[in-house]
């Protein structure tokens, strides 16, 4: 049941495929037989045939605009509105990207600044000069804190081996 | 008066002679512009700016192509960025409505019906109309010129600056595409 109902859409997928050539009358008669036969029997392919060929048949000559009475006076309005304008309209053509690259620049440049202020030389130093001993004596004894460590992981690494030996 | 007089008093910037120009050609401008953009409104809009563009940049046409070859173009142009600009607009509103998604989430979207406008469209033309609009530009104009305008390989390859071999291409490309495309509209709708 469930693999004719997927048999019945693939053949609906490959019509829709297809169809565009089917109108054109570019297939091979065998091939085109096979989608007279799904079209008369998938009414959903069918209406969808029928709506392509009245979609495609407005592809013809439109129909002429007709004369517009005072086209001329307000195309003269418009050409007088932006000669008035113009520089404006211009001017906002230009400035307004280089606006843009304005704002970035200078928000790329705050950003900068911030960061490099939270790095402040002269407190970093201040600090420095003051606790520098603590922090020579605290690296100092972490380094003998480490050493010791080590020591004592490597007499257990070094312990199995001595076993195997 | 021939199109060559006219154009020669128009670079003297002669008004009446500019007048005359547009009385003549205002209806191809507008037909033009209206079979590449689907919108009476835009249509005039553009129109208006095809001949401003032709007033300021009258000195540049050489006599080499023919008058209405040169006025496609700056119509074909003009429309094309106009659609661009609508495109970029669109794009840019998409974005203000995921900022502000209250009061503009509810406005229609182009293929939607907007009051006013595109009301008498059936559902067949505007699949159509969808289905151009998703075309790549080229194939859009090369089918619009065919089709609507009814102009020739050789002149579409003209106004396009290409070879008529590419034109034919553009157009069979083109308009298995747009029956693709066509198809996608109404399985979507």
């Amino acid at each position: 049941m469930s693999k004719n109902k997927i048999d019945i859409k693939m053949k609906c997928n490959d019509f829709e495929k297809l169809l565009p050539d089917y109108i054109d009358q570019k297939l091979n008669p065998e091939l085109a037989d096979k989608l007279k036969i799904h079209l008369s029997s998938c009414a959903t392919c069918e209406a969808l045939h029928k709506k392509l060929l009245s979609a495609v048949q407005f592809l013809k000559p439109t129909q002429e605009i007709e004369e517009q009475p005072f086209y001329y006076t307000r195309l003269k309005q418009r050409m007088q509105n932006e000669s008035n304008t113009g520089f404006s309209i211009n001017l906002k053509r230009y400035l307004q990207p280089l606006a843009y690259v304005a704002s970035i620049v200078i928000a790329v440049y705050i950003g900068i600044l911030i960061g490099s202020s939270s790095v402040n030389q002269n407190q970093f130093s201040d600090v420095a000069e003051a606790e520098k001993d603590y922090l020579e004596t605290f690296m100092d004894y972490q380094y003998i804190n480490e050493l010791e460590i080590e020591k004592i992981e490597s007499v257990f690494i070094e312990e199995p081996e001595a076993d195997t030996n | 008066m021939d199109d060559l007089h006219l154009i020669e008093r128009i670079s003297r910037k002669d008004e009446e002679a500019f007048r005359i120009f547009v009385e003549k050609y205002h209806q191809l401008v507008l037909n033009i512009c209206n079979n590449i953009l689907h919108n009476h409104d835009d249509a005039m809009d553009v129109s208006q700016e095809v001949f401003i563009k032709i007033y300021s940049s009258i000195d540049n046409f050489r006599a080499e192509s023919k008058i209405t070859t040169w006025i496609y173009r700056i119509a074909v142009n003009k429309s094309l960025n106009y659609l661009r600009s609508k495109k970029r607009q669109k794009w840019f509103s998409s974005i203000d409505i995921l900022f502000e998604n209250n009061s503009k989430k509810n406005e229609p979207e182009d293929n939607e019906l907007k009051p006013g406008e595109n009301i008498e469209l059936d559902e067949n033309k505007k699949a159509l109309y969808y289905a151009l609009a998703k075309l790549p530009e080229k194939q859009n104009i090369a089918i619009s010129l065919n089709s609507f305008e009814d102009l020739s390989y050789k002149e579409i390859s003209e106004i396009m600056n290409i070879s008529t071999s590419e034109v034919g291409v553009l157009i069979n490309r083109g308009k298995k595409k747009l029956q693709q495309l066509i198809i996608e509209y109404f399985k979507k709708n």
